[in-house]
């Protein structure tokens, strides 16, 4: 049953955590030697559109193929088609389909950290409405126009399966505000409908006033982005401008392009009055269930084979210093056990061997039941954020293990600055993966850098400067992919602020809830 | 030891033979009669649609309306002779929905820089569907022999706005003309 805990850092516990160290070393080898890349499954997001009907067989091309007329053939979501065929096969059902794509992130799930290695497209046929031809071979069908990626689809008419008309659509793209007007500081909403699928097609650029805020994507939610930006400047008009982009920043000539339907969207929002700086908050990302069970540091080898232990916290996540329940059975009765973190150490900074190192902190004793059961507390570690493992070691060995996840924390911004001098933004819990590793600074929705955790083990102090008129200036800090690999096609949203980080970032399907910071000062002269 | 080696060999040639079976399911050679070269690019008359600033240059995405330029050139496998009125019967283009295109033999480019090739041009038809297409280039040579291209390309639509789209409803002001020096 229950037993004191307290901290020891005794001789005999640093040599077995030496071992454990060591095995955890070599399982680590093992392990990234057989890691893969893999594309990964979209974890439900709330409110995004699912796919809209049946995957079904797109057909093979028949040797004589009839066009079909599409009524209108540009068009947004929800708008009412009509789409007809003449000269086919008399007295037939036609089964129409619609050309689309499902689209997953590529990550590369290891021991010591998570790559972010893009995403993948593949294209897939949707059943979109089943008609009959008349005894003339003709037919006509309505149907409203999906909420999907956007841009072109090839749509056929498939007839005993086989593709015996063509027909096509364009999907547009809308971008709408709200609201429209309020004071500095106001959360603007920002939905898009119909970003595409291809990679020229994926993303969106946010420019504020012709300063670039950050990207967006919408790969897990078929082509609709719903993100938040703050009313920056001073009283009057402001532009928000979404633009269409390939490569993370906007294409500024897409009408000149092959995909000029992604050209930019322009919005007026009108800042009212300066109100004061709204107070520090964090706003975190969609309540997701992950779909990939890797996490880092946990290392299934590292467990003692013959261990039939298991252990619960009474939490999952949480900030640094959080107080969590600990509870495990089937351990050796009347025994000392440990129980320590699963963490790294080291940095990314000029790296071209290796570059950090599983380290263990020790969490404290305990002592079991006479029954085997342990029932205590640990406090999660003031470090770095993100996947980390709690262990129970009795012996020894590693018994058994479980995965917590440390949330990021806000520390401090002062609430006045000076026009011209420094002050400083403090956070905790920032991670070291690529996907966790950094967060992305804007100033006046305008994006001026990173600021990285690792090297300081999660402790990020981002240094400031006040600039602009006197008045509320406002500072976001946005989740980051931590890349500039690999090439092309795949190298969009690297080390930029990830706008839509709520619906559709890679790490959702890790189970990593990354915020945005939203902070602000006052400049006074 | 000979009913060891017996099966090493037998197991050797089951071997060669699901190789082999793997490499042929994977990429099944295939006889050419004839070798075609094929390539589109944007005519000089479009009916429909705006002219490009320059024409004649390599592009597989048109606007409904623009003119599409077929090009191409062949070669008869076993002869090496170039496809030409002299040795083909007949050569189209197959484009679904529309008529087939016959396919013209001539020189073209400047006096100083003729090129022969085969050519057909289509005005993409404003109600064309959009999104790919697959054109089929079919050639008969006299001798009887076949060659066949399947060529996609990419009807786009003609944007009315194919720049910022504002949501001010106010004109935007005239700007003033720059003063002479």
């Amino acid at each position: 049953m229950s037993r004191t805990f307290r901290f020891t850092n005794s001789w005999r516990q640093v040599i077995a955590l030496g071992g454990v160290a060591a095995v955890g070393a070599l399982a680590l080898a093992q392990s990234v030697a057989i890691a893969a890349p893999q594309p990964v499954t979209p974890p439900a997001i709330p409110g995004a559109p699912g796919l809209f009907g049946p995957v079904v067989g797109a057909g093979m091309p028949s040797e004589t193929i009839k066009t079909l007329k599409t009524t209108p053939d540009v068009a947004p979501a929800g708008a009412a088609v009509t789409i007809s065929g003449t000269g086919l096969p008399a007295s037939k059902t036609v089964q129409l389909v619609w050309m689309t794509a499902n689209v997953r992130w590529v990550l590369d799930p290891k021991p010591d950290s998570l790559d972010y290695l893009g995403r993948k497209v593949d294209k897939i046929a949707v059943a979109l409405a089943n008609a009959k031809t008349d005894a003339l071979g003709a037919f006509s069908v309505k149907f409203n126009a999906p909420k999907d990626f956007g841009g072109l689809h090839d749509i056929y008419a498939l007839v005993d399966g086989a593709q015996v008309a063509k027909g096509g659509f364009l999907l547009e793209r809308t971008v709408r505000i709200s609201p429209t007007k309020g004071p500095v500081g106001t959360p603007i909403t920002v939905t898009v409908a119909g970003m595409g699928s291809p990679t020229y097609e994926s993303v969106g650029s946010v420019l504020y006033d012709n300063r670039y805020t950050g990207a967006v994507s919408a790969n897990a939610t078929r082509g609709v982005a719903v993100f938040k930006l703050r009313a920056a400047g001073g009283v009057g008009a402001h532009w928000i401008e979404y633009a269409g982009s390939s490569h993370t920043v906007p294409y500024l000539n897409m009408q000149q392009s092959p995909v000029p339907w992604t050209d930019g969207h322009r919005m007026k929002f009108t800042v009212t009055k300066d109100a004061g700086p709204p107070a520090p908050t964090l706003e975190w990302p969609a309540a997701v269930k992950p779909t990939m069970d890797e996490r880092t540091t946990l290392l299934s080898a590292n467990l003692a084979t013959s261990s039939k232990a298991s252990l619960q916290l009474a939490s999952t996540s949480g900030p640094i210093l959080t107080k969590v329940d600990v509870a495990a059975s089937g351990l050796a009765p009347n025994t000392s056990v440990a129980l320590q973190w699963s963490s790294v150490v080291g940095n990314r900074v000029n790296c071209t061997g290796t570059c950090w190192n599983f380290v263990n902190i020790p969490l404290g004793e305990a002592r079991t039941g006479a029954d085997g059961t342990l029932k205590t507390a640990i406090e999660i570690p003031d470090g770095l954020g993100g996947w980390h493992v709690v262990q129970v070691v009795q012996s020894g060995q590693i018994m058994a293990q479980t995965p917590y996840f440390v949330k990021r924390s806000f520390v401090s911004i002062p609430k006045v600055v000076k026009a011209g001098e420094p002050f400083t933004v403090e956070l905790k819990g920032v991670g070291w993966t690529q996907i966790d590793n950094t967060v992305a600074v804007t100033y006046d929705n305008g994006y001026i850098g990173y600021a990285c955790g690792f090297n300081s083990n999660g402790y990020v102090r981002i240094q400031l400067f006040a600039t602009g008129e006197p008045g509320t200036h406002l500072i976001d800090l946005y989740p980051l992919l931590y890349t500039q690999q690999p090439a092309y096609p795949y190298s969009q949203l690297g080390m930029v602020p990830l706008l839509g980080f709520a619906t559709d970032g890679p790490g959702l399907a890790a189970g990593y809830e990354l915020p945005a910071y939203r902070l602000a000062i006052t400049v006074v002269k | 030891m000979k009913r060891l080696m017996l099966v090493a060999g037998l197991a050797a040639v089951a071997c060669v033979t699901v190789l082999s079976s793997v490499a042929q399911a994977a990429d099944p050679p295939q006889k050419l009669d004839v070798f075609l070269y094929v390539d589109t690019v944007n005519g000089s008359r479009p009916v429909g649609a705006a002219r490009r600033p320059i024409s004649c240059t390599q592009t597989n995405t048109f606007t409904r309306g623009e003119q599409l330029v077929f090009r191409v050139w062949g070669t008869q496998a076993g002869t090496g002779d170039i496809l030409s009125s002299e040795n083909v019967k007949y050569a189209y283009v197959s484009i679904p929905g529309l008529n087939n295109l016959k396919l013209n033999w001539g020189a073209h480019g400047a006096q100083s820089n003729r090129v022969w090739f085969w050519t057909s041009a289509l005005n993409v038809p404003a109600d064309y569907p959009l999104g790919d297409a697959v054109a089929r280039i079919v050639f008969k040579t006299e001798e009887g022999t076949f060659g066949r291209y399947d060529f996609a390309f990419t009807v786009v639509p003609v944007l009315k706005t194919a720049s910022l789209k504002a949501t001010s409803k106010k004109p935007a002001a005239k700007q003033k003309p720059a003063a002479r020096s």
